[in-house]
């Protein structure tokens, strides 16, 4: 799935861009939906949730890189598993002390960033192979990957489901009254469905830019280009 | 053993760290909360001038009227805030019920909940809650299409008419309460003379 | 809360896979066929319901009595990752056939979010006693169980399927994932 070997020649900021899109965590790799689908109800909360869990694998990955040649083989998953541990711990701390409303609104998946995947597969695919500098650019790069996937259903479930952007930030933007919003979208179903549906039309823009040449004027579809190309 | 000292040393060493962590942020967390719960009590009993609120009195239940906060404006009893704990719809729930002396509702506050997003939830918006502001006695939970209204019927929000009960019952049961303690309260001044 | 409610709660209306989300990798990835999907439930039910007393007791009578609560991340992920272990060795010793069903999945359980999640909703559910804990977590489990034995039945048919290109693979399981979901909606009155 990974191949930590090709990457040993590369520079940090092609770690980072790996992870945002060559790897992404959510569309390419698959890991770590628990997060994606529960706490995605709005934007906000996917930044929150991207930006606590991006701290988190950057500082395991850190440490994990600096212990890694003190780690006995046969105990490195627990050590692992302590370790980021600890740091989840101590984010959730942070958030209960210094932004109350965060904490409250991502409630128990705070502690369940414990045993989201994409952390404890980075630890041992990565960060336990490489020094610390690279693990700390790995920890950015799938951070940054993981909250923008995040970002991405959060702010469709969002928009369609509430009628708002970005509720809860003094940037607030409301839909007109007279567009209907589908509650079904921010309830449960909505995840699954919002999440299947963004993955389809990546999946098809990926699939039109590898036959037809398309103009790469938007954005987002800039961004994906690039993915099938590194492929 | 040579393998699970490292994992031993390790785990000292991030409990320590927790625990420092833990030390530092435990007073902030403590002043976050009360913070939360005196705005949460002071915009409940938004009519009355310079409350006080006393220390919460817990009544050892475990659902039902859970604990209460007696208020306080210029050193005469006030008002009373009744935390209830019930079943929602979707499971445990409590509510914040500000009861003035005469025993008529001064705010509500729906304080945790597990109700769906945009459907249950909406019964503990301020939309609905509002309803039961300065009325006193039994409420009533009604879907305005098949009935009258009367002054203690409570329109039900749409689609979530169990949730919109369930805060009714439960207000109904804080203001049983309230007017227990309250008749307490004038019965031992009575008694005092 | 009465048992039943507890059971009903975590089984149906709050099922831990559709509606809260929990244990999506195993759900994802196991569900392919029937048999391993039977053979994944029953671990997961069997480490949920002996995790769930666990660390409700060392919460109770460790965790809490020493003011030591700050270490329930780290205390729990310890317990069920030595559970999941201790369940490992047991089952080689009593049973190699069960070991070989089973044993593919037991190193999964360790993150799967919802042995974890279930332990944390236990200690924050502020009416629970050792008796609802222990109900939660095999309820839990079993409610795992039974979405991974519907939506195995379901992709076990979709193999069938002309689906369209973009949504092949992930997309229309997601989707399909989501009308199961919207299904268990339905359960929501009965609480």
């Amino acid at each position: 799935m990974t191949h930590p070997d090709s990457n040993r020649s590369h520079p940090c900021t092609k770690i980072i861009k790996n992870g945002i899109f060559t790897e992404n965590p959510i569309f390419v790799q698959v890991l770590g939906m628990c997060p994606v689908l529960a706490i995605t109800t709005s934007t906000l909360n996917g930044i929150s949730m991207g930006a606590a869990t991006t701290a988190v694998l950057t500082f395991s990955n850190i440490f994990i890189s600096i212990l890694r040649k003190a780690v006995p083989t046969a105990v490195r998953i627990p050590i692992f598993v302590v370790i980021i541990a600890g740091f989840v711990t101590i984010v959730e701390f942070l958030l209960r002390a210094y932004v109350p409303g965060v904490y409250s609104a991502l409630g128990i998946y705070i502690p369940l960033i414990v045993v989201n995947c994409i952390i404890l597969g980075r630890a041992e695919n990565f960060a336990s192979k490489h020094n610390p500098l690279r693990a700390a650019a790995d920890g950015v790069g799938m951070g940054l990957g993981f909250a923008m996937a995040l970002i991405i259903v959060g702010a469709f479930r969002e928009i369609l489901g509430s009628g708002t952007f970005l509720s809860g930030t003094p940037f607030m933007l409301t839909l007109p009254p007279g567009i209907p919003r589908t509650i079904l979208i921010v309830l449960p179903p909505g995840g699954f469905l919002t999440l299947g549906f963004v993955m389809a039309i990546r999946k098809h823009i990926l699939d039109k830019k590898k036959t037809v040449k398309v103009a790469e004027n938007n954005e987002f579809t800039h961004c994906l280009s690039k993915c099938s190309s590194c492929k | 053993m040579k393998t699970a000292l490292p994992l031993f040393i390790i785990t000292v060493l991030v409990t320590a760290a927790i625990a420092f962590i833990h030390g530092l942020t435990e007073e902030r967390i403590k002043t976050n909360e009360h913070a939360a719960y005196t705005a949460a009590l002071s915009a409940l009993v938004i009519g009355i001038p310079d409350p006080v609120f006393s220390e919460t009195h817990e009544t050892g239940n475990r659902t039902g009227v859970v604990s209460y906060t007696l208020v306080t404006s210029g050193g005469e009893f006030a008002a009373v805030v009744i935390n209830v704990r019930f079943m929602g719809d979707q499971g445990p729930a409590s509510v914040a019920v500000a009861a003035s002396t005469c025993g008529s509702v001064l705010g509500v506050k729906v304080t945790s909940h597990e109700e769906t997003p945009g459907l249950g939830a909406n019964a503990a918006g301020t939309d609905f809650l509002s309803q039961f502001t300065d009325k006193s006695g039994i409420f009533n939970v009604v879907r305005t299409a098949n009935a009258r209204i009367h002054t203690n019927d409570i329109i039900a929000v749409t689609a979530a008419t169990n949730t919109s009960r369930a805060v009714a019952d439960a207000v109904n049961e804080a203001l049983r309460f309230a007017s227990q303690l309250i008749l307490k309260f004038y019965a031992e001044i009575l008694a005092e003379g | 809360m009465s048992l039943p409610i507890v059971f009903l709660s975590a089984a149906l209306v709050n099922n831990f896979v559709l509606s809260r989300f929990m244990g999506l990798c195993p759900f994802l990835g196991v569900s392919k066929n029937l048999k391993t999907a039977l053979g994944m439930g029953a671990a997961v039910i069997f480490v949920m319901g002996t995790s769930s007393i666990i660390t409700f007791i060392v919460n109770e009578h460790i965790l809490l009595a020493y003011n030591l609560e700050y270490l329930y991340i780290i205390a729990f992920i310890l317990i069920i990752a030595s559970l999941v272990q201790l369940v490992e060795a047991i089952i080689k010793r009593i049973s190699r056939t069960l070991y070989t069903a089973l044993g593919v999945y037991l190193p999964l359980i360790t993150t799967n979010c919802a042995v974890l999640g279930v332990a944390v909703i236990n200690i924050r559910e502020e009416e629970f006693s050792l008796l609802h804990a222990a109900v939660n977590g095999i309820s839990a489990g079993a409610g795992f169980t039974l979405a991974l034995l519907l939506f195995a039945c379901i992709r076990e048919e979709m193999v069938a399927n002309a689906i369209p290109k973009a949504f092949r693979g992930l997309p229309i399981t997601l989707i399909a994932a989501g009308l199961i979901s919207m299904a268990f909606l339905g359960f929501g009155g009965i609480l």
